[in-house]
């Protein structure tokens, strides 16, 4: 155990002194191998770093970061933003609904919940606030919303805990649709509740015939989550295969249909998403290696006992385990998050009859709650940096929407039909 | 730039042009052989699903051939990204400290980097010796595995040059600084 606090001090100190995530994982490693009496053979090491990435599963990442980029250069956001207004604009804070409406498509393209925040935030906070909204809660509202990118599939981090927890990605991904759709609703109800409080005039309601030609305009682009889904529904591909699919579907838009890029910024596209790829990579590597020296100290078995001790109630079970999990998505990065937890908690929910696939997303969406958390949550720094807001009152702003997920959470914590149902 | 040219104008420029030169080949090295991998790996697997579903007759080398070019994918893209800015890293508490500690701090982080880089090109190498010796292939395309494997060593070589090079960029400043966009995706 004491090597464990080797490992775990040293990791807090390299992430503090602002090391890379992936090489302070391989730092804290290494200078526990070195530090305490662990034997683990350096060949080994570097070899748990190719064949950690050495799986055509996780290939659906760098395909899907592709494909986001592409559909969100490709002015995706505003024709999605127009349908959703066409439909909602006239309630009552119905443009914010709409914002967390697209925010939903949007995430039905793309695979991270910051990218999210960045291909809508740009269009629509502007937007918001011309038609009186309130800044700061313009804001908090898209940054709160793209926690749902990484629930609503594709999702990066739910191929990662496929290929750890060896369940279908095809399954998780099912699995997370009705999920992110009541994180949605959630922060709609926030949306028309603030709206009401501020009084906030809505449009006027759009004719059908508005409807449809916004709908006309943006087919192409809700078009691409039925190819992705439907094919992985169909059985037609596999995850992976659907995320090239949809790499030429959006290349395809973007270029011919769209005529909105050419082949130098594609050439930039391809270029900025492989090294994107690369630094998500290198973390799933080096979590590997450090996954690797927790098991040989048998640290999981050790954690699960001492949780045991605690509990052996499945409900008190999954309040520890989101405790556990809000606070470490607070601190630490996603995807090493997951790699490093699967192991360690899988085993024990298993025992207490919690179905892979469903903790899969209890997982995911405790760590999606991490990105509107400071003092690192991702969405607000790319929120705060598209506004000019400061990151103190925009983490105050956001409150109402933080408690409206983490009530979202519990009920898709204690019922497991909400994540099951389409599986 | 221009005042240290006063003492020997030719050769400062000369130096300052190889340098440039000898830089502008590197990025571009990695930058296209990257760009490249990416673009074989979505059309060898389009082509698997294309030959599967239209051609009735699944190739069935493309994913083999894709899941290797991602592997080099990642190890390449190791050192471009210290100058990209896009290793992903927890600056909250860096930012808040006085700009010459936060210098200091960097540098020191460099020079860490620099060792652990170093230190995984060594046991790269002895990877590789091993698998030359063990003579395996891959199991559909029969590449000697070392060659697949390389792609550690070879990423972390210029890992290796790409710390120097930003180490050296905090002095002369020239990094850039959209720090927040990089860290989007």
């Amino acid at each position: 155990m004491s090597s464990a606090l080797v490992l775990f001090g040293l990791l807090i100190l390299f992430l503090l002194l602002s090391v890379p995530v992936g090489f302070a994982l391989l730092l804290s490693s290494l200078g526990t191998i070195l530090l305490t009496d662990i034997s683990l053979p350096f060949s080994l090491l570097t070899q748990v770093m190719i064949t950690a990435n050495d799986s055509f599963p996780l290939m659906a990442i760098p395909f899907f970061i592709l494909a986001g980029v592409l559909m969100g250069r490709g002015g995706v956001s505003e024709r999605l933003l127009n349908i959703a207004n066409s439909f909602v604009g006239h309630y009552r804070g119905g443009f914010a609904i709409a914002a967390v409406l697209t925010a939903m498509f949007f995430s039905a393209i793309s695979g991270s919940g910051p990218a999210t925040v960045a291909a809508i935030g740009t269009i629509m906070i502007p937007e918001m606030v011309k038609r009186g909204y309130n800044k700061l809660f313009a804001t908090a509202l898209i940054a709160a919303a793209g926690t749902i990118g990484i629930v609503i599939p594709p999702s990066i981090p739910l191929v990662i805990y496929g290929v750890s927890s060896g369940t279908s990605i095809g399954n998780l991904f099912k699995a997370g649709i009705i999920p992110g759709i009541l994180m949605g609703f959630a922060l709609m109800l926030w949306a028309y509740l603030h709206a009401r409080k501020e009084n906030y005039k809505p449009d006027p309601k759009a004719t059908w015939k508005e409807r449809f030609e916004a709908i006309n305009k943006g087919k192409g682009a809700i078009l691409m989550p039925v190819v992705i889904l439907g094919g992985i529904y169909g059985g037609i591909f596999t995850p992976t295969e659907a995320a090239v699919v949809a790499v030429v579907y959006g290349l395809v838009l973007s270029f011919l249909v769209y005529r909105e890029l050419n082949w130098k910024q594609t050439i930039a596209i391809f270029y900025d998403s492989a090294i994107s790829t690369g630094s998500i990579m290198l973390i799933v590597a080096a979590a590997a290696v450090f996954g690797r020296i927790l098991a040989l100290e048998q640290i999981p078995n050790t954690v699960a006992a001492s949780i045991m001790q605690i509990t052996d109630n499945p409900i008190v079970f999954l309040l520890l385990v989101n405790l556990l999990l809000l606070v470490v998505g607070t601190f630490m990065e996603t995807i090493a998050a997951v790699i490093i937890l699967t192991p360690i908690l899988l085993p024990l929910s298993a025992q207490m009859g919690v179905d892979p696939i469903h903790f899969g997303i209890i997982m995911i969406v405790n760590l999606s709650l991490g990105f509107i958390t400071p003092p690192l949550g991702l969405n607000l720094f790319v929120a705060s940096s598209i506004s000019n807001i400061k990151i103190e009152p925009l983490s105050k702003a956001i409150m109402p929407g933080f408690l409206a997920l983490i009530l979202s959470l519990l009920i898709i914590t204690y019922i497991s039909w909400i994540s099951l149902v389409l599986v | 730039m221009i005042g240290q040219s006063v003492g020997c104008p030719t050769l400062v420029h000369k130096e300052g042009f190889l340098m440039k030169s000898f830089a502008k080949v590197l990025n571009n090295f990695e930058k296209t052989l990257v760009t490249l991998s990416m673009f074989l790996m979505v059309i060898l697997i389009f082509l698997q699903v294309f030959s599967r579903y239209v051609m009735g007759d699944a190739i069935g080398w493309t994913e083999e051939a894709s899941r290797y070019l991602f592997i080099w994918l990642i190890f390449l893209s190791i050192g471009i990204s210290f100058i990209e800015k896009k290793h992903i890293s927890i600056d909250i508490v860096l930012d808040r400290l006085p700009l010459g500690f936060q210098k200091a701090i960097q540098q020191f982080v460099y020079l860490l980097l620099l060792v652990l880089s170093v230190f995984l090109l060594v046991q790269g190498l002895d990877l590789i010796e091993n698998m030359r010796s063990f003579n395996q292939k891959s199991a559909t395309l029969q590449i000697p595995m070392w060659i697949v494997y390389s792609a550690l060593p070879v990423g972390f070589l210029f890992s290796i040059i790409r710390i120097i090079q930003a180490s050296i960029l905090l002095y002369t400043g020239k990094a850039s600084n959209n720090k927040e966009e990089d860290t989007i995706i």
